[in-house]
């Protein structure tokens, strides 16, 4: 399911206007970023739904299958023997990449020698702990920080890790999703056509480019396509127009449309 | 069953199926240790009142440990290699022997430090080979011990929780469900974690 697909449906819905066109492509992408980001978040868990002593949501990542495969597109593992690790410094601490959104886990590999002379590896979970927590564990006695048991702590830009001495560990995290753009050319008629994911088109006469690129008698102008489409799989790009369905209706006043809106993201379908 | 493997049915049981079910430090392995250490040391120490004999099965075997003299009171002693469970009469130790062939023919007996005292002064090791120790903190001393004898193997009575991850571990018999149950039992019976991180142990 594409951009134009989703438009076509909102317009269709909403049907404000009898040309059809009840947003153009510029409010869409505006409004498309703002939603799929609050798509995003309900998937990784609303705080608003903590209660005292109970700070679950009802979705959070890894609750169900479900759940997991909609999220699965924004994992990205650093290391597992496929990829650069996340590195850790003398001073035991590793920059947080630039696209984390939420912590997933973080493994490192105790390599020792076994009793036949041959490599052990074995994968330790890292804790995630609090600043105080942190703070208190280091002088633990049974429970101090070893490589068996290290714990990291997350700090504005950075991760500390106890033991100082990992220097690399497998780390696994959801990164944001990439801004959805729905980009198009214009036709003679003077309608707004649709460009997927990668596509070229050269400009005819009267026809222009989304960026205001026109067409040239002299010369061969072809416009390359910024389309980026939601990361998500199709069945969660409908909840996404719902969600901007429901928008729509707020911005028009639509108490109808808002009722549709608000019966598809209760009922789910 | 390895000392891992009983852990590790353990924390199934605490994290309700799950292989983490809390990455908080409620149910930290070590801590796990330590309380399997401490009921085991119940065990060990009803199974000493009953039959002493059967609390061989369950001891760790050290072989080349140093014999030592120490320049100040011309004492032999053995640093020991691992905690001692505390028992009655140095029973923690099961056994003593020479590390060589031919000093195995060589018998060491426990006594008690007052014991070994009056020994030292007395006529006794003229007799025999007899070699006498007691375990005092964290050495175990010699009386009469033969000069030539420089490392021993102990057979004794470690701490769960010092034993390495694959230390084989024998659960007396009949005692499994009663070592099981304890174990859970005082993990159940904690208070809830406080989630609040603002350095107060309890709300007020």
């Amino acid at each position: 399911m594409t951009h134009e697909d989703i438009l076509n449906f909102i317009n269709f819905v909403a049907d404000k206007e009898q040309t059809g066109n009840t947003i153009n492509p510029q409010e869409y992408n505006r409004i498309a970023k703002v939603k799929q980001l609050r798509f995003f978040k309900k998937l990784i868990g609303l705080p608003e739904e903590y209660q005292v002593g109970m700070e679950m949501p009802r979705i959070q990542p890894e609750l169900t299958q479900k759940i997991t495969d909609s999220l699965s597109t924004f994992k990205t593992i650093m290391g597992d023997g496929v990829t650069s690790p996340l590195i850790i410094n003398t001073n035991g601490r590793a920059n947080i990449p630039t696209d984390y959104y939420y912590h997933s886990s973080l493994k490192y590999i105790d390599v020792s020698n076994a009793a036949n002379c041959t490599p052990q590896k074995l994968p330790r979970t890292v804790r995630v702990l609090t600043d105080t927590e942190f703070d208190a564990i280091e002088g633990r006695v049974i429970t101090a920080p070893t490589i068996k048991y290290p714990v990291c702590n997350y700090q504005s830009g950075f991760i500390r890790f106890l033991p100082k001495t990992l220097k690399k560990v497998d780390y696994i995290y959801y990164r944001y999703p990439l801004t959805p753009v729905y980009d198009y050319y214009i036709n003679a008629d003077g309608e707004n056509i649709y460009l997927s994911e990668g596509e070229q088109h050269t400009l005819t006469a009267g026809e222009e480019g989304s960026a205001g690129q026109t067409y040239s008698p002299t010369s061969t102008t072809t416009v390359t396509s910024l389309t980026q489409e939601f990361e998500f799989n199709d069945i969660d790009k409908i909840d996404i127009a719902i969600l901007i369905l429901s928008d729509i209706a707020q911005n028009l006043s639509d108490d109808r449309l808002q009722a549709y809106a608000q019966n598809a993201k209760n009922s789910g379908v | 069953m390895t000392k891992q493997e009983l852990i590790e049915l353990i924390e199934h049981r605490l994290h309700g199926g799950n292989v983490v079910a809390d990455l908080s430090s409620k149910y930290d392995p070590r801590i796990i240790s330590y309380h399997i250490g401490m009921i085991f040391n119940q065990i060990f120490y009803e199974t000493f009142r009953k039959n002493a004999s059967e609390l061989d099965l369950y001891s760790q075997e050290y072989d080349g440990v140093k014999v030592l003299k120490s320049p100040e009171t011309n004492e032999y002693y053995s640093e020991l290699p691992n905690t001692l469970v505390q028992m009655p009469f140095s029973a923690g130790i099961r056994q003593i022997r020479g590390s060589g062939l031919l000093e195995e023919s060589i018998t060491f007996k426990p006594t008690t430090a007052s014991q070994a005292s009056v020994l030292s002064r007395g006529q006794l090791g003229e007799a025999n080979n007899d070699i006498w120790y007691y375990a005092m903190g964290k050495n175990v001393y010699y009386v009469f011990m033969d000069e030539n004898i420089t490392s021993v193997k102990i057979v004794m009575l470690s701490p769960f929780q010092d034993l390495e991850d694959t230390a084989e571990i024998y659960i007396p018999s009949g005692k499994e469900e009663t070592l099981f149950q304890a174990v859970i039992n005082s993990f159940t019976n904690m208070p809830p974690q406080d989630k609040r991180n603002d350095n107060v142990s309890k709300q007020i």
